[in-house]
């Protein structure tokens, strides 16, 4: 009887969740496997499962070819740098649209929900231009300065600073202090959920994003991670047990961070997902 | 009124300082190219350069992968903080005309150099209207490559100079038949579907042009073209060709060195790619001309030259590094390293030698019967006809209609840029 | 009194000048990277750009391009594509995935790291991987095909399978983001809906159509709204796993790939910025339909 009611209640659900989770964890199993093996063993008709010997030469070959410190650092220097800029320029700004009352507040807060529904490709030959008029192409600053402006990020943090009771700030005001003072003591600190959100969308996007830094960027100690794994398979694509070795290194660390801090991560995208 | 005048004397003071200190600054200059692999030979010559000119000059690579070289170079140039010295090939009448890209006449008169002593084509190449916008380099060279272990394991024999287009077809059906009674995968032959190494060369060997000669006119819709085009969808037809899809996935090169083709169309650009392969190693790589379509063996001769950049800072030093890196010096130990074919007749005997595993005299004869890579510098209309072909050789289309049709909206293209 | 009020003023005044500060740093950005960027684009849309010299005036002229344009239209529909079937497909899988994370089982935080490892993957990393399992001689996708006594594929060089290969990959990559979502949303359902519901006499099936689906459809909306948003402007998996100057690529380019080959590799800035505003405009009309419908199947929990 307790079987039977096992197979029907969660047997159907654990078959369901491996089949789902081989589907998605499968082709990084194969990641790995090409990655170890020999170029002939990659090429052998019928595919081989398995390498003969465990290659990790390969992961030699493509770090010595392959600057990934660097690509590294520029990611995480990136990501830093747009985060602590996002924290000067989009919260200061959510706060004032969820607080204060300022000429024009709405007018200015539906046009920037309008940006939201433009297509970046729209600003990208402008921005270009831009970059090239500043003198900014080939630096980490072209990756970095555009994407302080996230519209988005006002958004989702101003639903944040609204839902903070708004005696809170009122009792400040009363007691003399500055809207400074209440945004960065009182209020910045209860919104850390939302800032924690916004550190992982911006992480994530800097992670994610191909298009612009190959445009801006030229060489390769300029690039993100993401942009210089796509500059070097559009350089080698015949040694796949390189290629792969090289996007086993540029994953692990973030599968690794992510597994450890699943839950923080988790929650950080659906807050990201729901407040908006 | 006394601190005033103090203060513009020390001002002054620092100011002169500063540019005491310039005065003696070394200039530093870059190079821009593209090709990793020849990235440590020409790293060789820049520190000679740079060891010669101590203390003067200090020369280094930007190293820019292909895919992206031209859009960073344009972005560069259009900044003025370009590489003051760059590689250049069929691009540059845009170049020129946009005045980016400096004329060397006064520096070639100033220092008297010998034009002559570069490859003719290559140095003309690079002369619009009259003036000379950069040094030659070096060629490239198409010519083919066939797998001698496969042709001794099924029993073909290898081609023999002076093939036709013909003996090519009967050898590849040797091929294919050995192959299918033995049950294998492999493909008699393979190719790159880019222009340059593989069907430009059929088109102008059997009469037709990629673009006439005053650039004015596609010829890409001639029947001469049209039949080339046909000749090669006849060859995947009857399997003695990979099929396109497999091409379009998996370059010629690439499938060739993993010994999947029998013979492939190649350029002397990957000619260390076929040196260091395994295949190569093992000494089973032959090479040979390509064979002659309607008479004619003529393969596509390209090749590469070092512009200088019309917003250097630093031109008169930028000069003495592309007077420096295209002398017979450097490009002799380009050629003993195997990189690239000397446009520099008395360094071209270098190559020869550097090859172990390939007889590279092939690659130098195919220059002699080489025409120039077809250009007119101007991208706008090929795509058009680049498309066609793609289409054509994939035969989702007709081949002739598609080709005539390409052609004639290129044309259009074309007629609007020369009105 | 009189005092008073000015007071009171003074200190509106105070907080309209504060406001005005605050929002300052974020408006200029606005100002020159969206705004002035977004007019220079309408701008070059209607101009002839190349890459040195200054824009030329040229009318409607790249407009009209556009709609002869044989490649716009290619782009268009393949873009259409992706995003009818991309958008559904995710939907689908993410509520079916979510749902099944959901329920009590033994080993539930293995499965979902297992199913979330595809949401912080890099597209770069994903697209080589991709490129080399849908390989069509060394492929282990053709592999399995061919053991399960299938044709293989020539999934990334064949006009016609080219398009869902690359659906597939887009899929794949996107459902683990949107079960993250699903799931949170999920979770936000009040336990006591179901308890009425099962008293009623519900079986598993029912409270997952009658309950679930109802409660979870502002989320599914979102959903929708933001794959949308995302699979209209596809570019990464078609760069990535397409060679170039093939016919596959062309078979299978979006309009944004296209917007990017015409910007960047073939010189027609002023084209490309014709067609990212024809994108800008698909995507509004898209969205304002997508709202309007929103009132029929949408249902607000308040």
């Amino acid at each position: 009887m307790k079987i039977k009611k096992f197979i029907k209640g969660t047997m159907l659900v654990h078959i369901m969740l491996i089949i789902f989770s081989f589907i998605m964890v499968g082709p990084f199993i194969w990641m790995f496997l090409t990655s170890i093996k020999t170029y002939e063993e990659t090429i052998r008709i019928p595919l081989q499962i398995l390498p003969k010997a465990i290659q990790w030469i390969n992961y030699g070959i493509v770090y010595d070819k392959f600057p990934f410190l660097t690509l590294y650092f520029n990611t995480f220097f990136i990501t830093l740098i747009t985060i602590v800029g996002q924290l000067l320029v989009v919260s200061i700004a959510a706060y004032a649209f969820s607080r204060l009352i300022f000429p024009g507040k709405n007018v200015i807060f539906l046009m920037m929900l309008g940006l939201m529904m433009v297509p970046g490709q729209i600003f990208i030959i402008p921005r270009f231009q831009l970059m090239v008029q500043f003198n900014l192409t080939n630096t980490l600053t072209a990756l970095i300065l555009p994407n302080i402006f996230n519209v988005f990020g006002v958004f989702m943090m101003r639903q944040f600073f609204s839902s903070i009771p708004k005696e809170l700030d009122e009792a400040a005001v009363i007691d003399g202090c500055g809207y400074f003072i209440i945004y960065w003591k009182i209020l910045l600190p209860l919104t850390k959920p939302g800032l924690v959100s916004l550190g992982i969308m911006v992480m994530l996007n800097t992670w994610k994003e191909l298009m612009w830094p190959i445009i801006v960027n030229r060489t390769m100690d300029k690039m993100t991670l993401s942009a210089g794994l796509a500059m070097l398979i559009g350089e080698h694509t015949t040694y796949y047990e390189q290629v792969m070795a090289g996007a086993v290194i540029s994953v692990l660390p973030m599968i690794i961070i992510f597994a450890i801090f699943q839950k923080q991560f988790v929650a950080g995208i659906a807050r990201a997902g729901l407040k908006g | 009124m006394k601190k005033i005048m103090l203060f513009v004397a020390v001002c002054s003071l620092m100011l002169s300082l500063i540019g005491c200190g310039k005065q003696n600054e070394v200039a530093n200059i870059s190079l821009m190219m593209w090709d990793e692999a020849q990235s440590p030979v020409i790293q060789q010559s820049i520190d000679k350069f740079n060891e010669k000119n101590e203390g003067k000059i200090v020369a280094s690579i930007e190293l820019v992968p292909w895919d992206s070289y031209w859009t960073k170079l344009d972005a560069s140039l259009e900044t003025k903080e370009s590489a003051d010295v760059m590689w250049m090939n069929v691009y540059l009448p845009k170049y020129a005309s946009a005045e980016v890209v400096k004329p060397l006449d006064e520096y070639i008169e100033k220092d008297k150099l010998d034009l002559s002593q570069y490859i003719e084509g290559r140095v003309n190449a690079y002369n619009l209207d009259g003036k000379q916008y950069a040094l030659p380099k070096g060629l490239d060279t198409v010519f083919v490559a066939y797998n001698k272990e496969m042709f001794d394991r099924y029993d073909v024999e290898y081609p023999q100079e002076g093939w036709t287009w013909d003996d090519m077809r009967t050898i590849a059906g040797q091929l294919r038949d050995k192959i299918s009674e033995a049950g294998g995968a492999e493909y008699p032959i393979v190719m790159e579907l880019d222009d340059q190494p593989s069907w430009m060369n059929f088109v102008v060997q059997n009469g037709g042009n990629y673009i006439s000669e005053d650039g004015k006119t596609t010829g890409m819709g001639m029947d001469e073209s049209v039949e080339a085009i046909q000749n090669m969808v006849d060859l995947m037809n009857e399997e003695l060709m990979a099929p396109y899809t497999v091409l379009s996935e998996t370059k010629g090169t690439d499938l060739f060195i993993s010994g999947q083709g029998g013979m492939v169309f190649i350029g002397s650009w990957k000619a260390s790619v076929l040196e260091n392969s395994t295949l190569g190693a093992d000494g089973n790589i032959g090479l040979i001309q390509m064979p002659a379509l309607n008479g004619s063996n003529s393969s596509v001769l390209g090749g590469l030259g070092y512009c200088l950049s019309a917003s250097s800072k630093h031109p008169d030093e930028a000069w003495e590094l592309i007077k420096y890196i295209t002398s017979e010096e450097s490009l002799y130990n380009e050629a003993v390293n195997g990189i690239d074919i000397p446009a520099h007749a008395k360094a071209q005997e270098g190559y020869v030698k550097n090859f172990k595993n390939l007889d590279a005299q092939v690659i130098l004869d195919a220059s002699v019967t080489g025409f120039p890579y077809q250009s007119n510098g101007n991208f706008e209309w090929t795509s058009y006809v680049n498309d066609a072909v793609q289409k054509a050789l994939s035969q989702i289309a007709p081949v002739k209609e598609t080709l005539v049709e390409g052609a004639t909206q290129a044309q259009e293209v074309l007629d609007e840029l020369y009105k | 009194m009189n005092k008073k009020r000015r007071n009171y003023s003074a200190r509106k005044r105070k907080e309209a000048a504060t406001g005005l500060l605050f929002i300052a740093p974020m408006m200029i950005g606005l100002i020159i990277f969206s705004a002035y960027a977004f007019f220079q684009n309408i701008h070059f849309s209607f101009s002839k750009v190349g890459t040195f010299g200054a824009p030329k005036f040229i009318g409607f002229d790249n407009y009209i391009r556009a709609f002869t344009d044989p490649n716009f239209f290619i782009a268009l529909k393949n873009t259409l594509f992706y995003t009818v079937f991309g958008v559904s497909f995710v939907i689908i899988f993410s509520v079916l995935i979510a749902n099944s994370l959901n329920k009590k089982v033994k080993g539930r935080t293995f499965y979902r790291v297992s199913i979330f490892i595809p949401a912080i993957t890099m597209p770069a990393a994903i697209g080589i991987l991709w490129r080399w399992l849908l390989n069509y001689k060394f492929g282990i996708i053709n592999f399995i095909l061919e053991r399960i006594g299938l044709k293989p594929v020539a999934w990334l060089s064949e006009a016609a399978t080219v398009k869902w290969a690359i659906l597939l990959v887009l899929v794949w990559s996107m459902v683990s983001y949107y079960v993250i979502i699903m799931l949170a949303g999920m979770q936000a359902i009040d336990s006591s809906y179901y308890e009425a519901a099962r008293v009623d006499g519900a079986g598993q099936l029912q409270l997952f159509f009658k309950v679930t689906i109802p409660l979870l459809t502002p989320i599914i909306f979102f959903s929708t709204i933001m794959s949308m948003i995302g699979i209209l402007q596809i570019f990464d998996f078609i760069y990535l796993m397409i060679q170039r100057d093939t016919i596959a690529y062309q078979y299978s380019m979006s309009m944004v790939t296209y917007f990017y080959e015409l910007a960047f590799v073939k010189d027609l800035r002023g084209y490309a910025s014709a067609v990212s505003i024809l994108l800008c405009i698909i995507i509004m009309i898209i969205t304002v339909i997508q709202m309007y419908l929103q009132k029929y199947w949408v249902k607000y929990d308040n």
